[in-house]
């Protein structure tokens, strides 16, 4: 079994056995992030397949001092981006409607429902806010950051997630009480 | 509290989320992975082509300019003298006994072979030069006008009692500037008319004659074109081997004028090394799979609290560590571009000899290296692989040649040469680079035809 620093050194090489290791052991990671910040699957393939071009492109350019992984989750994430400030223009807006978060009911839903059905819902936001959403919340970015990273304010950041969870809470909410039915 | 309590249920969803991809987005990718690929080659094969043209394209200007400075040069040279042989011709036609003053500017400019009038103020300087030399301004009068007499009674021929005049008079001075004529006095070209003596195609066929020998080189210039092949050994340090055996077809242009000539065209060189590839390599034996539980999570059901084990899939390999040699022949693809300089004289009417030298750039066309270790499943451990050659050289290339005359048109040549590059031939590291002066030895035989 290859380490994951011989792999890499072989994939520069351009090993094609190698470069099919390095897919297989972390396409699912990574598809599981590109599905968060595409509107629907298709999508999340395209930036699935750019994404991991530009890793196979730029990996010379990796340091062995941090994580690989968390270098292509990296890269993953910033062709998300990429995607979602490219289709910015063609983007629909809707209007939000605010929604109070009266308790905590939603937590409860939560818990039963499924990955694959809490991703249909984070698909289902807004692309401004879902982009949002997952790099506070999944990703771990700061405001700061994410306000460099999209070109918008730090306070933009925050209202916009706000209205994120808001929204999402929603439809947890509302899946609950349609699930109750 | 709540927010993060919301914030982290979300963030256990995903964790160890991992949707398999379908099957096409790997072949995507690697299509586009082959695109790119075959993008940068064209890329690479269009900037190697751009580099060739601009080579090829900078070799002939300057070929074409040094030959248009030549030609430019030869053509002036040959209007220059054209009006003074009228000159003369008219001059030699209404030669008269009172004419003295300028019958010995005429001899003087004779042992020059220019056959050139002069104005008067010039010829009173010469006449004044001549008295000085004479130190007897009547004798030389008389001298002269006997001279002019006898030229009238004998006009072809050149004036003997003028020989003689310098041969007792100025013999120190005029006997070096003395042309063909004065020393062949009995040549057949004594005997036309002065029209004839100076008509512009005898006056060029005197100065070859005297000047070339049997030479067909004229003073116009002309083209001649060959083509030839060459054996010869490349002499270098390098790692791989010492002497590399190299092989060219050439086409040459070569422009001559007089003595000299320049010479370009273009040759294809192949050259091949033989190098020992030693590979030690890891192989990699399938032994098969299994599934490894990464994460348990328990989910409350109605059944009471349900596992669900996350398992990714581990593939097991044995590793072997082996070694293999191997002997291949590596081929290497040139162009050369040469601009040569030489001179060249006939010896006899079959037989002439040349030497040239001038710079070469060589660029090399294809590196056909064979590294010969593509097994799957592998990782190589150590390498020996043959060092890369350098894209390009400028060398610098000395020719001794000979070449017979099959006929009037047509020469064989044949000419040892050697070679010496200003650079390495292979991208060897600095210390060797510092002792690597490789030089080729070789000889090039080929046929040249005369336009």
């Amino acid at each position: 079994m290859l380490t994951e620093e011989e792999l890499i050194q072989q994939c520069l090489e351009n090993d094609k056995w190698a470069l099919e290791q390095l897919y297989k052991q972390f396409a699912p990671k990574m598809f599981g992030v590109c599905l968060r910040y595409a509107k629907n699957r298709m999508e999340a393939e395209d930036i699935l397949q750019e994404g991991f071009i530009k890793v196979i492109n730029n990996l010379h350019s990796f340091r062995s001092k941090g994580s690989f992984e968390g270098w292509m989750r990296r890269t993953m994430v910033n062709t998300a981006i990429n995607h979602y400030k490219k289709n910015l223009r063609h983007a629909r807006e809707m209007d939000i409607e605010e929604v109070e978060v009266e308790n905590n009911s939603e937590l409860k839903v939560l818990d039963k429902i499924s990955t694959d059905e809490l991703m249909a819902m984070i698909q289902q936001l807004p692309e401004g806010y879902k982009v949002i959403f997952n790099l506070n919340v999944i990703e771990g970015y700061t405001h700061k950051m994410i306000g460099q990273m999209l070109g918008i304010s730090e306070n933009t950041s925050k209202s916009q997630l706000l209205r994120a969870k808001r929204l999402l809470k929603d439809k947890i909410k509302n899946y609950g009480t349609h699930g109750a039915e | 509290m709540e927010q993060n309590s919301f914030e982290h249920k979300i963030q256990k969803k995903f964790d160890g989320y991992q949707p398999t991809p379908p099957a096409h987005v790997w072949q995507n990718i690697l299509f586009e992975l082959k695109q790119q690929e075959k993008n940068k080659n064209i890329a690479g094969r269009f900037r190697r082509r751009k580099t060739l043209v601009a080579a090829i394209a900078a070799g002939i200007a300057a070929a074409a300019l040094i030959l248009f400075y030549v030609f430019n040069y030869s053509n002036t040279s040959h209007h220059n003298t054209l009006p003074e042989k009228s000159k003369i011709t008219e001059d030699s036609s209404n030669n008269t006994p009172s004419d003295t003053r300028n019958h010995k500017s005429r001899i003087n400019k004779d042992t020059q072979t220019v056959f050139s009038n002069e104005d008067s103020s010039n010829n009173n300087t010469d006449e004044e030069s001549a008295r000085q030399n004479t130190g007897n301004s009547s004798r030389t009068k008389d001298t002269l006008k006997k001279d002019e007499k006898h030229n009238e009674q004998n006009p072809g021929g050149l004036p003997m009692d003028k020989n003689k005049y310098i041969r007792e008079k100025s013999a120190g001075i005029l006997t070096m500037l003395t042309p063909y004529p004065l020393r062949q006095p009995h040549s057949p070209h004594n005997d036309m008319t002065p029209h004839k003596r100076l008509s512009s195609h005898d006056n060029n066929h005197l100065a070859e004659t005297k000047e070339q020998g049997f030479s067909k080189i004229s003073s116009h210039g002309k083209w001649s074109f060959g083509l030839y092949a060459t054996p010869e050994l490349l002499m270098t340090k390098a790692p791989a081997a010492n002497t590399h055996p190299n092989y060219s077809a050439d086409f040459a242009a070569i422009y001559s004028m007089k003595n000299f000539f320049i010479q370009t065209g273009m040759s294809y060189l192949s050259g091949n090394n033989n190098t020992d590839v030693d590979v030690d390599y890891l192989k990699y034996n399938f032994l098969g799979s299994y599934e490894d539980v990464y994460e348990v999570t328990f989910d409350s059901t109605e059944n009471g609290v349900e596992p669900t084990y996350h398992t990714k899939t581990v593939e097991v390999y044995d590793t072997l560590q082996k070694q293999t040699s191997s002997h291949f022949k590596n081929k290497y693809r040139y162009l050369n571009l040469p601009l040569l300089i030489g001179y060249g004289r006939q010896i006899s009417p079959r037989f002439s000899v040349s030497l040239k030298g001038g710079p070469i750039l060589s660029l090399m066309l294809k590196d056909n290296r064979k590294v010969g270790f593509n097994q799957p499943n592998t990782d190589i451990t150590n390498m020996t692989a043959p060092e890369p050659r350098a894209k390009t050289n400028w060398q610098a290339l000395f020719s001794a040649g000979i070449e017979y005359h099959v006929s009037s048109t047509i020469r064989f040549a044949l000419e040892p040469r050697i070679k010496y590059y200003f650079n390495p031939v292979y991208n060897l590291d600095n210390t060797i680079k510092k002792n690597e002066k490789p030089y080729s030895i070789g000889i090039r035989t080929g046929v040249v035809i005369d336009f």
